[in-house]
């Protein structure tokens, strides 16, 4: 039997690509002792009907992380003129330029 | 903040949809609650693998072959995610994936009662992954909107492959109901035998203990057990009827007015035999279920260095 603990474990969180282009999505984590068996298993548990085309796999302890922020928080402050919504005024004011012009 | 703000601001959380994250803070009993319905899932993919497992070298032609294989791949795989997520959870209460193990094999874990019957034929194995996949996809569907969000995101994955299942299991069926009448008798027997299970497989109607209804409030759970037989048989009593096949069951109707299927109570005191390990195939599977792990650590340590897994 193996020992009861396991000191040297490693989780890695699974990144994958769907088609090339496309941004990498964290699909889920695995344990894994090194990084060759990492990719292995990864294969096998994310990509068996070839769903990612290419995979990238971080030590969790490497994966420098925010705090959780608060979405409502920073929302409620005004950044309309950040938004895209914050612009849709333009359309109107192309019209009332039109009739001061024309 | 005290803890009583703590479960205020977390309840709020969830009752504004958004998901707890394995690092956020939440209510022990959460913690116990959502672990607790994750492992009994991660167990039930690890142990559902067996009874197919058993129809790899005996599946007729190449092509079912492959497909079993396939999906007995999928089950393991879809167990090794689930316990992914389960070990994040229970890391704080100081449990392992090892723990996991062995309760299982020790018949201290919960899993699902369909995996405690035997396939004798191969009309079983189409049954099991139609009819016991789909009620799985019932269950893991409505999972899909739980609170907690590792779980829920995995789902995702998972379910699109259980459906896969469900095509693969049908394909059979329904290649059986076009059969020789021999073919179709061995049909008709496995779905006789799968039926009890079948209503079984969600639990008993009148769940009222405390700990289902906080699970509901908490967001961990979504259905009642109730509610999920009746989206079972909505969906798949139709289709059994539609090929002439026949429910072991004369009072299994639908009322036309409310939309209920009316059937007979199976037995819950089999169900609850079951439940406490003494299903037909309970110690066998387990036994193989052990022997597995036994006989198999040297490739764990190779894969996982010291870490096991399943
Ligand atoms: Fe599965
Ligand atoms: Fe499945």
């Amino acid at each position: 039997m193996l020992p009861e603990t396991a000191p040297d474990e490693t989780f890695y969180e699974v990144f994958g690509q769907t088609d090339r282009g496309e941004p990498y999505v964290q699909l889920g984590s695995l344990p894994a002792a090194d990084p060759e068996m990492a990719l292995v298993l990864a294969r096998e548990l994310f990509s068996r009907r070839g769903e990612v085309i290419s995979l990238w796999l971080v030590d969790r302890e490497a994966i420098h992380a925010t705090e959780r922020l608060d979405g409502d928080l920073i929302r409620a402050t005004d950044r309309t003129y950040r938004m895209g919504e914050g612009y849709r005024v333009t359309v109107e004011k192309r019209r009332q330029l039109r009739r001061v012009t024309s | 903040m005290t803890d009583e703000q703590r479960l205020q601001a977390f309840e709020a959380r969830i009752a504004s949809g958004e998901k707890i994250e394995s690092d956020d803070w939440m209510p022990d009993l959460y913690r116990k609650q959502a672990l607790r319905l994750i492992l009994t899932h991660a167990n039930s993919e690890l142990m559902g693998a067996l009874p197919e497992r058993e129809w790899i070298p005996r599946a007729p032609g190449m092509h079912r072959k492959l497909a079993v294989l396939a999906k007995v791949q999928d089950e393991i795989g879809h167990a090794q995610l689930i316990y992914r997520v389960a070990e994040d959870l229970a890391r704080p209460l100081g449990l392992t994936r090892d723990d996991f193990m062995k309760d299982l094999i020790a018949g201290r874990a919960k899993f699902h009662n369909v995996f405690s019957y035997p396939a004798p034929t191969w009309a079983d194995v189409g049954v099991i992954a139609w009819l016991v996949d789909g009620a799985a996809l019932v269950t893991q569907g409505a999972l899909l909107r739980t609170s907690y969000g590792p779980y829920g995101r995995i789902l995702r994955r998972i379910c699109a492959e259980e459906a896969i299942h469900l095509k693969h299991g049908e394909d059979i069926v329904l290649t059986l109901a076009g059969g020789t009448k021999a073919q179709r008798q061995m049909l008709q027997d496995a779905l006789s035998r799968w039926w009890e299970p079948l209503l079984h497989f969600f639990g008993p109607p009148d769940e009222v203990s405390p700990n289902t209804e906080q699970m509901v409030r908490w967001g961990i759970r979504l259905k009642s057990n109730e509610a999920m037989r009746q989206e079972f048989l909505q969906n798949y009593a139709p289709k059994i009827l539609e090929i002439g096949l026949l429910v072991p069951d004369p009072a299994l109707e639908k009322d036309p007015e409310s939309g209920v299927w009316h059937y007979t109570q199976p037995d819950w005191d089999v169900f609850w035999k079951v439940v406490r390990g003494e299903g037909p195939k309970t110690k066998e599977r387990l036994s193989l279920r052990r022997l597995a792990y036994e006989d198999q650590a040297w490739i764990r340590q190779a894969v996982q260095g010291a870490h096991h897994v399943a």
